[in-house]
């Protein structure tokens, strides 16, 4: 799992760094300042959670739309809130870091999201009669176009390790193991279209 | 249970009749009246040792004697495994073929290109594994029998043997050695679970089965390649490569 870390502050990314490297279990952990960059697509910035602060999302011009954008499509967040953000930004978080927090607050606010995060995967693998969640159907369909897993990744704004469990669950649900036979199941249940079939 | 060179070969089709394709590939015909095993073996020219066994792992899959397997003469396990390949690619893959073929003639075509899609899933498949056949057929088998020969000959390499030994190993052969059984699965997996199903049940029951049949036959032929062939020609190899050689095979 990949965290990322979107802030101006240097000192502020290296101290978040150091901290949630003594979370339990093993994270990949992602830094950035470059608000620009983040938001045209310069910069690649997949990751499972983004860990971002107020100011950061208010900072240059004409940018703030953009940025609420950016925020959505992480699946899970957390908001540094230095700079009393509004209740319809922090709406769109699942976690709040207050200015008093300290380390011992940061960590339990990031387990219980990553808890969230465990909870939401098993509901997906035990729901019913072993169907498809929507991100494993984003996924099989990007797969069943030819996309790498990389670029599977890159699309949908999640890590690469990510994108491979999700391949691992589709083929456990389907008992489909082949790329050839993932497709064939993608254009029975039109996940992809002929038009689709035609192009490939 | 089983089973023993002094049981008659029909006691044994009756225990096992999935046995039959198994018996083919020794080129043993029926009408064996009251033979027993050892007595239809030697009429055929056929080692009763080695066809035992490799009935006995069909017969009962947890059953796998590799270290005996082994010990078998070179000739005998790639025979056995040349005529599997005949088996696949004149018998078991057109039949298959057929009677998808006759299955997706009678899917509507509708307003999507499914049976298209799975006639060319199919074809494909069919592709692969002879392309992955032929490769066993004309690079791995001759290059096995070629070790033996040096190995055999103690150090004896004429010409052709030294070109083969350069080329080839079993090393190379695990690194390439796809599964073929997969795309089975899959499409085992696509006809009973997704497919709309077409209206002679008959006929789709039967594609499944010979499906199912295959895919283990495969599963089979992998498991005597890996762990018969590979360990027994990669002994020889390491026995040239310290005794002959003067640099290693790559």
């Amino acid at each position: 799992m990949t965290i990322l870390i979107a802030d101006h502050s240097q000192i502020v990314r290296l101290w978040l760094s150091a901290t949630f490297r003594n979370l339990n279990g093993s994270y990949t952990i992602r830094e950035t300042s470059d608000k620009i960059k983040c938001l045209n697509g310069t910069i690649k910035t997949q990751a499972d959670i983004l860990v971002t602060s107020s100011s950061f999302i208010w900072s240059g011009n004409n940018t703030y739309e953009n940025s609420l954008t950016f925020v959505q499509k992480f699946p899970a967040r957390i908001l540094i809130n230095d700079s009393s953000a509004g209740s319809e930004l922090i709406s769109l978080f699942n976690e709040v870091i207050e200015a008093g927090d300290g380390e011992r607050d940061i960590i339990e606010k990031m387990e219980r999201l990553l808890k969230t995060i465990d909870r939401k995967k098993d509901k997906e693998e035990r729901s019913g009669n072993d169907e498809l969640s929507s991100r494993e159907k984003e996924v099989l369909r990007l797969v069943a176009l030819g996309f790498t897993n990389k670029e599977i990744a890159s699309r949908l704004f999640i890590s690469s390790h990510t994108v491979i469990t999700h391949r691992k669950n589709i083929t456990a649900k389907l008992g489909i193991k082949t790329i050839a036979g993932l497709t064939l199941y993608a254009a029975i249940n039109k996940l992809i279209t002929n038009e689709d079939i035609s192009g490939k | 249970m089983q089973i023993t060179s002094n049981m008659k070969l029909a006691d044994m089709i009756n225990i096992n009749y999935m046995l039959l394709p198994v018996i083919s590939r020794f080129d043993i015909k029926l009408g064996c009246g009251e033979k027993t095993i050892r007595e239809v073996c030697e009429e055929n020219s056929v080692n009763t040792g080695f066809f035992l066994e490799i009935l006995n792992s069909f017969h009962d899959r947890n059953y796998f004697p590799e270290k005996n397997l082994q010990g078998f003469p070179l000739h005998l396990i790639t025979d056995y495994l040349k005529k599997s390949h005949e088996h696949y690619l004149s018998a078991k893959l057109p039949y298959i073929g057929q009677l998808i073929r006759e299955y997706l003639s009678q899917m509507k075509e509708g307003d999507n290109k499914l049976p298209g899609m799975i006639l060319e899933f199919f074809n494909n498949y069919t592709e692969e594994i002879k392309a992955h056949l032929k490769r066993e057929d004309t690079i791995v088998f001759p290059y096995v029998m070629a070790v033996e020969k040096v190995f055999l000959s103690g150090c004896q390499p004429d010409e052709e043997t030294g070109l083969i030994l350069g080329n080839y190993s079993m090393d190379i052969f695990i690194s390439e050695h796809d599964n073929i059984e997969d795309k089975l699965y899959d499409l085992k997996n696509l006809i009973i679970k997704y497919i709309p199903p077409g209206n002679d049940i008959n006929l789709t029951n039967n594609i499944i089965i010979e499906l199912f049949r295959l895919e283990t036959d495969l599963n089979d032929h992998a498991r005597m390649e890996e762990k018969v062939l590979v360990p027994k020609v990669r002994y020889m190899e390491k026995w040239i490569q310290n005794h002959c050689l003067q640099k290693p095979i790559r």
